[in-house]
């Protein structure tokens, strides 16, 4: 049995919004609210929902790019934010991350030997040709060549640059790759090769991943787990066989049930899996036929377990 | 509409593109001979990679190519106009009313400093010689006719206010305004939630449907290409290099290009089945000398139409 890596534990971000009137009421956005998720050694652990549902936003707060308002992180059973929290430079040694966009995350003015061994400098770990044989090795290991290291981004096709934003983010040995849409910018021949270069990877380093992504079929073919995040909560969590082949909550259903699929449309086998019973007189939560409005507290609701290791949102 | 298969045949197709060069002066050229129909009422699905000119290809239909990019060869015409011979008044006279266009990122394609209602009203105005008054009130049936919610309110709002899905809508109605015969869709779903996604492509289709309006639908989604279209040509360095009916493009490939980017995308539910393995590469499947641009296009005649929409 793998041992929890990271545990969110009751996480909440709220963000001031600005007063609708001079004086009228305070506004907050209740961008994530209460969620917790364990992610495992060697596991993916993946993040899905629309834009807005506060996905990105629970990874910038495991990044520690983004204070929390209420709630904690655990690495290795150690806090990971509050008053003992680690230095930045420790951070960047537990986690790490892949940015969606290979054209925006990186810096034009730098080549790219020198910007992977600027952090080896950064953190005291190899200088001079020990840093360059270390970044001669990552750069092989993520499938580009030694001599990429003196060109320059704008010398890359897209998918070389995203397998350069994954070398950027392997450089320290973190523990954990956040991947927030890894894929997603990308042509669909090249989302395979960097599929298959991000499973090699977890295989051969023993990384965990936390993958954001709305792609529901990279999800279902990387995937350990699932959480489905609607408006700033969780609300279907499990493993990625359960959630796939039992979707449950109406907003998965939903989000299962729309992506556009060649061979269910031209065979006209159209049709999702049934869901997964649940308990008598309960009701989902939050309702989806109407739009949640993100500033207002929301209904007492909670996690119910309904298969192992399959839980889902509910009323109380 | 009768099913009959020499009605599709008899029909003279809205647009034909035939020989099409796109190029940077006279040497280099980026799109080598392209050539495809679409007949009226017919969805016809561009696919590709991006650089694979699926993009400029709807553009130079529209009459909408920057410099340095110039059609360097070729034919389009547009309901037996040759498009190519047309002035520039004379094209623009076109866009808007007999074609029309609906482009990826509704935010920088809607004028944020003006109403929605206004943006929209503008075509009646500039088209139908409306009086603005008029013309407001038609694009408030315009904005109900793509489902926005309390259009006369939404009318008076600016794009910023709006959420992505509801843009895009608004850039429909605009585009579908004066009833174009070809609508030219240029990832029109690309930037938005795959949940809005299904809801707007559902718009398109039903629009255009009742319309009769020809669309060309350029997409790097095959997804979405297979929910819409009923004919496809797929599209690599510059080459049309197969065009099927969509049934048959999924079934039966003709192309290896093709072959490879079917096989290349992960699939909803095949992980139960063939496991966590790993996905085909585009070039494990398809060797770099068929990709070449001399060859041509792979096609199968059009097919009964009952059938390609069923």
């Amino acid at each position: 049995m793998s041992r929890p890596l990271l545990e969110i534990r009751d996480l909440t971000v709220h963000f001031p919004l600005p007063r609708q009137a001079p004086l009228g009421r305070k506004r907050t956005l209740r961008a994530v609210q209460g969620v917790n998720l364990t992610l495992n050694e060697g596991e993916c652990l993946s993040i899905v929902g629309e834009s807005g549902c506060g996905k990105s936003t629970t990874a910038l707060t495991v990044m520690g790019l983004q204070e929390p308002t209420s709630g904690e992180i655990l690495f290795q059973g150690k806090p990971l934010t509050g008053p003992g929290a680690p230095s930045r430079k420790e951070r960047a040694r537990i986690a790490q991350m892949v940015f969606q966009d290979p054209y925006a995350s990186l810096n034009p003015r730098q080549t790219i030997g020198r910007m992977l061994s600027a952090q080896l400098a950064l953190h005291g770990i190899a200088r001079g040709r020990e840093a360059g044989d270390r970044v001669a090795a990552m750069l092989k290991r993520v499938g580009l060549t030694s001599d990429h290291a003196d060109r320059y981004p704008h010398e890359f096709s897209g998918g070389q640059r995203q397998r350069i934003g994954i070398a950027r983010a392997l450089m320290l040995d973190p523990k954990i790759l956040v991947l927030d849409e890894p894929v997603s910018a990308l042509d669909v021949s090249i989302q395979a090769q960097i599929i298959n270069l991000l499973m090699d990877l977890q295989e051969t380093l023993g990384l965990s991943y936390i993958m954001i992504s709305h792609d529901l079929s990279v999800v279902e073919h990387v995937s350990d787990r699932v959480a489905v995040m609607y408006f700033g909560r969780v609300v279907e969590e499990g493993d990625w066989h359960s959630i796939f082949s039992r979707p449950t909550h109406p907003y998965t259903r939903r989000l299962i049930g729309s992506v556009p699929d060649p061979d269910a449309i031209l065979t006209g086998a159209r049709g999702l899996p049934d869901a997964a019973p649940v308990p008598d007189a309960s009701r989902f939560s939050p309702d989806i036929s109407r739009r949640p409005n993100p500033d207002e507290e929301p209904e007492p609701s909670a996690l119910v377990r309904i298969g192992e290791s399959h839980s889902v949102r509910l009323a109380q | 509409m009768s099913g009959a298969p020499s009605d599709s045949v008899r029909a003279d197709p809205v647009l034909s593109v035939r020989d099409l060069r796109i190029g940077v002066g006279r040497n280099n050229e980026l799109l080598h001979g392209v050539s495809f129909d679409i007949l009226p009422g017919e969805t016809y699905g561009l696919v590709g990679e991006s650089g694979s000119g699926k993009s400029i290809t709807g553009l130079s239909v529209m009459g909408l190519l920057k410099r340095p990019l110039q059609v360097t060869a070729g034919s389009i015409s547009f309901q037996g106009e040759d498009m190519l011979k047309l002035g520039r008044r004379a094209r623009r006279k076109l866009r808007g009313d007999r074609m029309a266009m609906i482009f990826q990122e509704p935010m920088t394609a809607l004028n944020p400093l003006a109403t929605i209602g206004r943006q929209i009203a503008e075509m009646f105005v500039i088209h139908r010689g409306m009086g603005w008054s008029e013309a407001r009130r038609k694009a408030v049936e315009a904005l109900e006719s793509v489902r926005v919610p309390s259009p006369e309110e939404r009318a008076r709002s600016y794009p910023h206010q709006l959420s992505g899905g509801m843009r895009q809508r608004v850039m429909i109605a605009i585009a579908l305004a004066c009833r174009p015969d070809l609508l030219i869709a240029d990832e029109p779903t690309t930037a938005l939630d795959v949940t809005v996604q299904a809801g707007v492509l559902e718009l398109i289709a039903e629009l255009c449907k009742a319309e009769g309006t020809a669309v060309l639908l350029v997409s790097h989604d095959l997804g979405v290409i297979a929910n819409m279209c009923r004919r496809v040509g797929v599209m690599d360095r510059g080459r049309l290099v197969e065009e099927q009916d969509t049934k048959a493009l999924f079934e039966n490939p003709l192309h290896p290009y093709t072959r490879g980017l079917l096989a290349a995308r992960p699939r909803l539910g095949s992980r139960p089945v063939a496991g966590r393995g790993r996905l085909t590469e585009l070039d494990e499947v398809v060797a770099d000398e068929e990709r070449g641009r001399e060859a041509p296009t792979l096609t199968t005649p059009r097919g009964l139409r009952l059938e390609a929409t069923a």
